[in-house]
C-alpha cells in the first residue's frame, strides 16, 4: 500500500467501504505516462539551461546600449562652441573702391543666424569687422608673393592674437617681405 | 529523470494516479488528459517538491478547472448527460456498495463537499491539506467533509454508525 495513502482503521464503515472502491480510469496508460514523464524531464532540464543561456545576450545588449545612451548624453551635455557668420554689408561705391584697394570705410558687421537665416548686429564680435576687413585687403594687395601665403598659415595656425603678439619677434627670423601686424596697421591709417 | 525520479514517480503513478483522475472527474470531462499533464509538469520540475501528493492534486485542480472552462458549460453538459450511465468505479466484491450508485450519489454532490470527500477518502489528504487546495479553513474543509458524507449516507441508504467515528486531521 502506498506511504501516502492514511489508513482505514479510524474510519466509519461507510468510509471504509467508500474507500475500497476503486476509481475507474479508461485512458490510464502508466508506462505511457512514465515514458512521457521521461522525455518531459529531459526536455525540461534542456529548456532551464537554455532559459539560463538565453539571458546572456539581452544582458549584454541592455549593457551596451546603456553605456552607448549614456555616452550619447555625455556628447550632447557638452558645451558647443558658438558659431556666427559675420556678413559684410557695404555701399555700392565701397565695393568699387575695395576692388582697387583703396577703400577706407570700415565696413557694417551684421551676424547671420545661419539656423534662421536672420540678421543681427553683432554685439561683441571676436576681431572688430573694420579691423577683419583692412586685413582682408591688404593681404589682398600682396596676395601675389609668398608674404601673402605665410601670413595666412600664420593666421590660420595660431589666431589673429597670437599672430599679434609674436610678428615683432618672429620678424627678426622671417623674410624681410613679411608684413608685421604694425606695418599693416600703419597702412591702413594711411589709407 | 534525473530531477524527479523514475522510482517516485512510478510510485506516485500507481498510488495515486486513479485517485487523482477521479478528483479531476469533478470539474472536467477528460481527467486523464489532466492527470497525465499533472505527472509531466512534475517530471520537469527541477526539484521534487517538498509534499509531491499535495502538489499533485493542486496542479491536478487547477488543470481541471481550466480544461472545464476551456469545454464550455454547453458541451459540458452534453458529455455530462452522453455519460450518465458511466461509473466513476471500478465494480468490486470487496465491498457492498454499488459503484454506479455511488457515483451518481457523488456527482449529486456539491463541488465543495466532493472535492473534499475524494481528496480525503481516495487521496489520502489531510484537511490541512485539502483546506490549502480550495483556499479554506481546515475546520470548514472538515465540515464540508462531514457534511459530503452524510448526504452520502442517506442517498447510499446506510445507516448511521452507533459510535461517532471521527476521523484523524
Amino acid at each position: 500500500m502506498s506511504d501516502y495513502k492514511r489508513t482505514t482503521e479510524d474510519l466509519s464503515p461507510l468510509e471504509t467501504a467508500l474507500a475500497r472502491l476503486v476509481p475507474h480510469a479508461e485512458g490510464w496508460n502508466r508506462d505511457q505516462i512514465l515514458f512521457l514523464a521521461g522525455q518531459a524531464s529531459v526536455s525540461g532540464g534542456a529548456e532551464n539551461a537554455r532559459r539560463r543561456t538565453r539571458w546572456g545576450w539581452p544582458s549584454a545588449f541592455g549593457a551596451m546600449t546603456a553605456v552607448a545612451a549614456t555616452l550619447l548624453v555625455m556628447l550632447l551635455a557638452q558645451q558647443r562652441p558658438q558659431m556666427a557668420t559675420v556678413e559684410n554689408q557695404r555701399p555700392a561705391e565701397d565695393v568699387k573702391r575695395a576692388d582697387t584697394a583703396s577703400a577706407d570705410v570700415p565696413p557694417k558687421a551684421i551676424e547671420v543666424d545661419k539656423n534662421s537665416g536672420q540678421k543681427g548686429d553683432v554685439a561683441e564680435p571676436a576681431v572688430s569687422p573694420a579691423v577683419a576687413w583692412r586685413l582682408r585687403n591688404a593681404l589682398r594687395a600682396q596676395r601675389d608673393g609668398a608674404a601673402y601665403l605665410y601670413l595666412r598659415d600664420r593666421v590660420l595656425a595660431f589666431g589673429l592674437d597670437e599672430w599679434t603678439s609674436t610678428t615683432d619677434v618672429n620678424a627678426q627670423k622671417e623674410p624681410a617681405s613679411v608684413p608685421s601686424y604694425q606695418q599693416l596697421r600703419m597702412s591702413w591709417m594711411g589709407s | 529523470m534525473r530531477p524527479t525520479g523514475a522510482e517516485l514517480l512510478g510510485r506516485l503513478l500507481d498510488d495515486h494516479g486513479r485517485a487523482l483522475v477521479l478528483y479531476a472527474r469533478g470539474w472536467c470531462e477528460a481527467p486523464e488528459d489532466v492527470v497525465q499533464e499533472a505527472f509531466l509538469k512534475l517530471a520537469r520540475q527541477p526539484d521534487v517538491p517538498d509534499n509531491p501528493v499535495a502538489w499533485l492534486y493542486r496542479v491536478v485542480r487547477n488543470g481541471a478547472i481550466t480544461a472545464a472552462r476551456a469545454h464550455g458549460r454547453r458541451q459540458r453538459h452534453e458529455r455530462a448527460a452522453a455519460e450518465e450511465s458511466a461509473a466513476w468505479f471500478v465494480a468490486s466484491d470487496e465491498t457492498r456498495l454499488d459503484a454506479l450508485e455511488v457515483t451518481d450519489s457523488l456527482r449529486g454532490l456539491p463541488v465543495e463537499q466532493r472535492e473534499t470527500i475524494v481528496a480525503r477518502l481516495w487521496g489520502g489528504l489531510s484537511f490541512e491539506e485539502i483546506a490549502a487546495l480550495g483556499g479554506t479553513s481546515s475546520s470548514t474543509a472538515h465540515r464540508r467533509y462531514q457534511a459530503g458524507l452524510a448526504a452520502l449516507r442517506e442517498r447510499l441508504g446506510v445507516e448511521c454508525p452507533t459510535t461517532n467515528a471521527r476521523p484523524k486531521i
